[in-house]
């Protein structure tokens, strides 16, 4: 961080930084290649005074710890999830909104308008800033029997991950959410204690889930955003300058995460359909009374959430 | 510099006695004290708090519950009784019945020195009265009480899955040719001193002792049941499963076999309470200390060195086995497991090892350590219940301990004896 | 302080008795719930977790209290009884040192807290955070009571061990 790493000043006046950038998915996921390129990007156009070290895995810990040592300053950056700051601020639950985008691009597009900087900003009265999106992990449904209509979810465990919004959804369309953890979630679906999951195609093809849930629905439900979060004090104490070169390397790393885990989709489909998972898609009209209820719902949770909502529905 | 004095800051506050999770603690901030990363110290407690925040762990205070209402229920007793009348004619049958006893026990509980303390009050005074040594009869019960966390369930596999992400349930299922393996393993050795030593043989059960024992057991018998029926039947999950247990053991010590008293209760939560908090306070304080490592990079330079001398899996597990046999020896089970295991994660990768392989293999090594001198839990325990000398019980224990390595040396290298069962499992 | 003490172990075991039971009964409450009326109980996990955490620290202090946690001895029991006190001195002082300033931190901690829900009550983060310096306090108040005990000379020398 900026402090202990001396600040050296130079004579031009330019400060140079050493930068410690965590978050929590393996070496080998899109979220590190989004940390390699925002280090490269910082470096780049700062003419190599700013470097990133990255701790990718979780090395520092969980999202709340990630913050938190981002509030006290010995961390500059952090991918914390959309999941996890919906803890800190409700605004971010809109995000959750299922069926709002329609493509990685679409979202990618929505994460750069006004109403998508005031969610970030919702955050602005803690010590942390939340500057920009990415987006990887489109949500869709595993299954362990064919579903093939909202309607046969009813009564079924589906694991999702514990953030209200998700938890809410699964129980509007009648479902059980669970939240297992990460680690028991493979057998949990092989012995039953779950009916199905909701998941994103890269953690599918990892954790080979295909195995013991034979059945995938494309629905491409909800999408999963990444926030790249800084120290705001360090962060406002920057030269304004320098404070650029950061907004531009993280709107550059965005657009670069976003569209390459776009890219990758058919991929993965590709893969699941080779170990025999059969994959599917639900048409998405049956799912619209149970957006239009999530809807009403959310909306009337936070004022913020209603206008995210009727600027992308 | 800060490093050295930091090392050496440990090793001496390790020596004069102070507590290992307090030690871990104490490092941690010195370290960052004298490295001048004061930011890094706020986060001290928030990294305490998240060592613990994790469903999987929960095992533990639950199956530490369920052990002691098991003993306050009388229900290791019944078990005892069970493989005895069945085996205990044999020549050695009762050294035979301490093991096959362990073994089932083990079937339910998840921790050694909680099993072996329950055997050994159990074992070693029936076993003096038929005529076996004392020394012999509790070296024998403490070393096949480390069955206890390689069949399932186990806390060391729960442990290790929560710390690494590898499936508890695939561990669960790794660990049961293992501890089969174990038991042979001492069987062979308890046959050979027999045959040596002529050990004494009680009195063959008569058909109806026999019957009414295995009555009496079954209701004990309810419990590994439960858990193994619930768990593959998908009712529950392994975490969950101890939960289960800990009211099925109730009901059974309570109500069936009416041993476990009402009044018992209040110090048996209590007893409980500070058995778990003795792993759970560690695993808090080490998660700091892991932090702090990790914030230093530590891993990964351990990581390269160690690529430095070898890109042989196979060498590199030879390594590990005499690195942890010999840490064990000084530190054991849990506290080294959670010390070492983010260490060594970055290098599975590396030499492409399998982590249930991989996890399989520590636990059963730094078990262990529970029966190495100086430092040896299980020995302590032991010998204070069993009231023989700690010298005389490190001499016993030296076979079973020798059987345990080519044990463990076998594993390491047959790959498949561990990784066959959760293979089958998930055809 | 004596008084202090014996208090703060008899809070720390009904603590200890309640959440212990509670916690089975949630857990297995949970299974019944999900399997057979199929309507799983949502906070079960996140409660459970936050019970793990209390336990944790109160229990972890009751540990220390009692000496029940791990330690290395080879070497300690070696000594002569006086060099024993002694060294005992010398490692509660190095505890308790480092103790206040782990307290120091943790109620900053504490008092620093951002607005943090949690995700499946949507109760406030400190509820379970509490647990840290609570349970460091009382550490705190059982190790200066010995180490006090300790210097005015009056200790049994059995409990040192
Ligand atoms: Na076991
Ligand atoms: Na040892």
């Amino acid at each position: 961080s900026e402090g202990e790493a001396g600040g050296k000043e130079t004579e031009k006046n330019a400060k140079e930084y050493s930068f410690k950038l965590a978050h929590i998915a393996p070496e080998n996921h899109i979220w590190n290649d989004a940390a390699k390129n925002l280090a490269k990007e910082l470096k780049e156009r700062s003419d190599g005074r700013m470097t990133v070290e990255i701790y990718p895995g979780g090395q520092l810990g969980s999202d709340a710890d990630m913050v938190q040592q981002l509030e006290t300053g010995a961390l500059d950056f952090a991918f914390i999830t959309n999941a996890h700051l919906t803890s800190m601020s409700d605004a971010f639950s809109a995000w959750f909104s299922p069926f709002l985008f329609d493509s990685y691009e679409d979202v990618l597009e929505a994460s750069k308008s006004d109403v998508a900087k005031d969610v970030l900003a919702t955050v602005d009265d803690t010590g942390i800033k939340a500057m920009n999106y990415f987006f990887s992990g489109n949500r869709v449904m595993l299954f362990r029997e064919k579903i093939e209509t909202p309607k046969e979810m009813e009564g079924l465990s589906m694991r999702a991950t514990p953030s209200p919004a998700l938890q809410d959804w699964y129980r509007s369309l009648g479902a059980n959410p669970e939240s297992i953890s990460l680690p028991e979630v493979y057998q949990a679906a092989q012995t039953g204690v779950i009916d199905g999951m909701d998941m994103d195609l890269d953690a599918a093809v990892t954790s080979n889930f295909n195995e013991v849930t034979g059945y995938g629905a494309l629905t491409n439900h909800m999408v999963w955003p990444s926030i790249m979060v800084t120290n705001k004090e360090q962060f406002e104490n920057m030269p304004k300058e320098d404070q650029k070169i950061i907004e531009e390397a993280m709107a550059a790393t965005s657009e670069y995460a976003t569209l390459k885990r776009s890219s990758q989709e058919e991929e993965f489909i590709n893969t699941l359909e080779d170990r025999g998972m059969e994959l599917y898609k639900i048409d998405e009209s049956l799912f619209t009374p149970y957006t239009e209820k999530f809807d009403e719902k959310y909306k009337s949770k936070d004022p913020l959430i209603k206008e995210f909502i009727e600027t992308f529905r | 510099m800060t490093m050295i004095i930091v090392v050496l800051l440990f090793i001496v506050f390790l020596l004069v006695g102070i507590p290992i999770s307090l030690v871990l603690a104490i490092t941690s901030l010195s370290y960052l004290l004298l490295s001048g990363l004061l930011t890094a110290m706020g986060s001290a407690p928030q990294s305490m708090f998240s060592g613990i925040d994790s469903f999987g762990l929960l095992a533990i205070p639950l199956f530490m519950l369920a052990g002691e209402l098991m003993n306050g229920g009388g229900i290791t007793k019944k078990l005892v009784n069970f493989a005895r009348v069945l085996i205990g004619h044999f020549r050695g049958g009762l050294a035979y019945v301490a093991v096959i006893a362990n073994m089932f026990l083990a079937s339910i509980l998840g921790s050694a020195n909680a099993q072996a303390a329950m055997m050994s009050k159990v074992m070693v005074p029936e076993m003096e009265e038929e005529g076996y040594r004392r020394d012999f009869s509790s070296s024998l019960t403490l070393a096949s009480s480390i069955v206890a966390p390689v069949i399932p369930p186990s806390m060391l596999f729960i442990i290790y899955g929560t710390l690494t992400g590898a499936s508890i349930g695939d561990l669960f299922m790794a660990g049961i040719i293992p501890g089969i393996l174990l038991g042979i393993g001492f069987i062979i050795v308890i046959g050979i001193m027999g045959a040596k030593q002529g050990f004494p043989k009680s009195q063959r059960a008569s058909l109806k002792e026999i019957l009414t024992t295995s009555i009496k057991v079954l209701p004990a018998m309810l419990i590994p049941f439960t858990i193994i029926y619930g768990i593959l039947g998908g009712i529950f999950t392994p975490t969950e499963s101890a939960g289960v247990a800990c009211i099925v053991a109730f009901i059974v010590g309570a109500f069936i076999y009416r041993e476990l008293k009402m009044k018992k209760l209040p110090s048996i939560f209590i007893d409980t309470v500070i058995n778990t908090a003795t792993i759970t306070f560690l695993i808090v304080t080490a998660n700091l200390f892991g932090f702090v490592l990790s914030f230093e990079r530590i891993p990964q330079l351990i990581a390269d060195s160690m690529l430095g001398i070898s890109d042989n899996p196979f060498v590199f597990l030879l390594l590990v086995n005499i690195f942890l046999l010999l840490l064990g020896t000084v530190l054991d089970g849990i506290a080294a497991l959670i010390i070492l295991v983010p260490v060594m994660m970055p290098l599975l990768g590396i030499y492409q090892i399998d982590p249930v392989h991989f996890g399989v293999i520590i636990c059963i090594n730094l078990t262990l350590g529970l029966l190495t001198p100086p430092v040896g839990t299980g020995l302590f325990i032991v010998s204070s219940i069993a009231e023989v000398k700690f010298e005389n019980l490190v001499k016993a224990i030296m076979p079973f301990l020798t059987m345990a390595i080519i044990v463990l040396i076998i594993l390491t290298y047959w790959e498949d004896a561990v990784l066959w069962i959760p293979s089958l499992i998930s055809d | 302080m004596k008084t202090l003490d014996t208090w703060i172990e008899s809070v720390e075991k009904v603590i200890s008795i309640i959440l212990i039971a509670t916690l089975a009964l949630v857990i297995a409450t949970s299974v019944f719930y999900r399997y057979f009326l199929n309507a799983p109980i949502y906070w079960a996990t996140e409660a459970s977790i936050f019970m793990m955490a209390w336990l944790t620290f109160v229990g972890g202090s009751l540990g220390l209290k009692y000496k029940s946690q791990a330690s290395i001895t080879f070497l300690v029991e070696r000594l002569s009884m006086n060099g024993k006190r002694i060294l005992d001195m010398f490692s509660h002082i190095v505890i308790l040192v480092f103790l206040i300033i782990l307290l120091y931190l943790s109620y900053d901690w504490i008092f620093s807290l951002s607005s943090q829900k949690s995700s499946a009550m949507r109760i406030p983060m400190w509820v379970p955070y509490l647990s840290v310096p609570v349970g460091l306090t009382f550490s705190f108040i059982h190790l200066l009571n010995y180490t006090i005990d300790l210097v005015k000379n009056n200790k049994q020398e059995g409990n040192a061990s």
